[in-house]
């Protein structure tokens, strides 16, 4: 099989012209498909490392269900939230280990104070919700619970910090901030009025100093997000009576990821809608990445039949040739193999040029979102993520399909009469 | 003892539904070490001939035993076998490929064989460069060689694996008369040297001259001259 081996990659050089034509389409799919593989490994990169990181796998996130009518969307249960008995329901499944609640602090609230030198009043939006849910996104030294004679703990949405960092920051020429540089930032809030709603009533105004300690992906994406026990007393404050409680949304917690299912199916039975954010958008990540893979295949297996043309062309052309080997001993098997090894031989080389283009014009690409494009939230260091296995299939599917395309070729290669065709 | 026998051996096929033959019961008896000389016009069947006597056409009528080898019952791989070790083929347009040098030409039945070590195959080609008087071409290409080189690789690579019989299908056919005695005188001095057995066919009467038996083939018949 050795000199059979080498007395094919002989005739690849011979032929290399040739074959080298038909490949063309061959190397631009492998290439699509590197491209296309990578730029979809990169953008589940951001996503998942980057937007969707912190949503724990046995976390159900529940919310009202929401109506959509044409472009608009309602929250069908939303002025009452999820009351105290739903919750009360839901703990009671099967696998529900504890839930953590949210609620809005629906009254008037204004924020103030000095941020790099400029005295800054704006009105605000503030959720409530479970210490407990945001402990580990609390950081070193400081505390997110009800204290009366401290400062009102504030935590904010990570997503909120790079905003800043890629348009207001750079609107108002501003200093771009990092998490450790913003935290500890002190600042008022004042409760029971806003330039929205004015003041209803004055003597209920109340100022309260609040604290940065945190940054979660569970603080509202704009506002800001205490514990639970500030709202109600908040609440209290304004309206003067203990309100009927209502949740803008649960964290229900599963005792693990294989009762989701079961937990999801029972919640959704009641009315309430799951968060499937992370499924949704690994989902359309996912399709599209299978879409784009599937044409560069596509691409890659028409290009087999390029490749087969090119052999029965040469094949054709060599019959002389295959009765001389033949003559002098070669047995069918071995002509197919020889067809067989210069087919591979040609989709390795292929698959790597192909592998090499897709990287080069991964790189350029690259090079130009980087420096071309303006920046924007999330924006990554790089739009690729180019893994080695990728490259490996890629080629093995080059290989693949170059064998294929050689296989009818082969066949008759191997079926032609060795008394006539050297006599050709 | 008959290197070749052939017996009864017949070929044909139909043509307006009607058998046409090739080959019409041709017997013949051939020792180590002889020439044999086939005569015979275009068509006439010699070739036909060759070919089965080199297990490189199996349908046929009749019984062919070469070496003691019977090549009806042989299969593909067998036969492949059979041509690689027992046989070689000299032609009239030499056979050579052009996109591999005199050497890997010589070589290449050694690309279909296994067993033989790297060192003893360098010291039989060289020799039989040596013997056909082409060590000064071992690496050139066989565009770049006149035909008598041509042949004379030829002769090489047929002789490479030490056969028993040696097929000739018009060897000097596209020679000058110089260059095909001087082919012819090689053939000569290798049979005397290494025993081999030749059949040559032929249209041409100068081939006689070295043969030790001469047959004459018309219509698929053969028939000692």
């Amino acid at each position: 099989m050795k000199g059979i081996s080498s007395l094919a990659l002989k005739n690849l050089i011979r032929n290399r012209k040739a074959v080298l034509l038909s490949s063309i389409g061959i190397i631009f799919g492998i290439a699509s498909f590197v491209f296309f593989m990578s730029l979809g490994n990169g953008i589940k990169s951001v996503v998942f490392g980057k937007i969707l990181a912190n949503l724990p796998v046995n976390i159900i996130e529940v919310t009202p269900r929401s109506s959509t009518i044409g472009i608009f969307s309602f929250s069908g249960i939303s002025s009452s939230g999820i009351d105290n008995s739903t919750v009360e329901t839901i703990s009671y499944i099967k696998g529900v280990k504890d839930i953590y609640k949210e609620i809005v602090l629906d009254v008037p609230i204004q924020a103030r104070g000095e941020f790099f030198s400029r005295r800054i009043v704006t009105d605000l939006a503030a959720t409530g919700i479970d210490p407990e849910i945001v402990r580990s996104d609390i950081k070193e030294g400081y505390k997110f619970e009800y204290n009366e004679n401290g400062p009102v703990p504030v935590i904010v949405s990570r997503h909120l910090l790079e905003l800043y960092n890629s348009n207001i920051a750079q609107a108002m020429k501003l200093p771009k901030l990092t998490q450790d540089a913003i935290l500890g930032f002190k600042f008022k809030l004042i409760v029971g009025k806003s330039f929205l709603s004015g003041i209803k009533d004055s003597s209920k105004v109340r100022e309260y100093e609040c604290q940065l300690v945190g940054f979660s992906d569970k603080a509202i994406l704009l506002g800001i997000t205490i514990p639970i026990d500030y709202v109600k007393k908040f609440k209290e404050d304004i309206e003067g009576k203990q309100t009927k409680e209502s949740y803008k949304k649960l964290y229900v917690i599963a005792e693990n990821s294989q009762v989701i299912p079961e937990i999801t199916k029972e919640i959704g039975s009641m009315g309430l809608e799951i968060d499937r954010t992370r499924k949704t958008i690994g989902g359309v990540i996912s399709i599209a990445m299978l879409f784009l893979g599937t044409l560069s295949i596509l691409i890659v297996a028409l290009s087999a039949i390029n490749i087969s043309n090119t052999f029965a062309l040469l094949i054709f052309e060599r019959r002389r040739e295959i009765g001389i080997l033949r003559a002098v001993g070669a047995t069918r098997g071995d002509i197919r193999f020889m067809i067989f090894f210069e087919a591979a031989v040609a989709g390795l080389i292929n698959g790597v040029s192909g592998a090499f283009s897709g990287v080069l014009f991964i790189k350029i690409t690259d090079y130009f979102a980087r420096t071309r494009i303006p920046d924007f939230p999330y924006k990554p260091d790089t739009f690729f993520d180019i893994h080695f296995s990728i490259l490996i299939i890629a080629i093995l599917f080059s290989i693949f399909f170059c064998v294929l395309g050689a296989m009818l070729p082969s066949i008759r290669a191997s079926r032609i009469d060795p008394a006539k065709a050297i006599t050709m | 003892m008959d290197i070749i026998k052939l017996e009864n051996i017949s070929k044909g096929f139909l043509f307006d539904g009607k058998r046409k033959d090739i080959l019409n019961g041709v017997n013949l008896n051939v020792k180590k070490g002889e020439i044999v000389a086939i005569i015979g016009p275009s068509g006439s069947g010699k070739s036909t001939l060759l070919n089965i006597i080199g297990g490189l056409d199996n349908s046929y009528e009749g019984e062919a035993v070469i070496d003691g080898v019977s090549l009806k019952s042989l299969s593909d791989n067998q036969l492949s076998k059979f041509r690689n070790e027992k046989v070689g083929f000299i032609f009239q347009h030499f056979n050579l490929l052009d996109h591999l040098n005199c050497y890997e030409n010589v070589y290449l039945p050694l690309y279909f064989s296994s067993g033989m070590k790297e060192s003893e195959i360098r010291q039989r080609i060289e020799y039989l460069f040596e013997r056909v008087r082409l060590t000064h071409r071992v690496r050139q290409y066989p565009p770049t060689l006149s035909g008598g080189e041509k042949q004379r690789v030829a002769i090489a690579r047929a002789l490479l694996m030490r056969p028993a019989v040696l097929l000739c299908d018009e060897p000097t056919g596209d020679l000058d008369d110089n260059t095909a005695n001087a082919i012819l005188d090689l053939f000569e001095s290798i049979r005397n040297e290494m025993s081999v057995t030749f059949v040559m066919v032929t249209h041409e009467e100068r081939i006689t001259r070295i043969a030790d038996d001469i047959y004459s083939i018309k219509d698929g018949i053969l028939v000692k001259v």
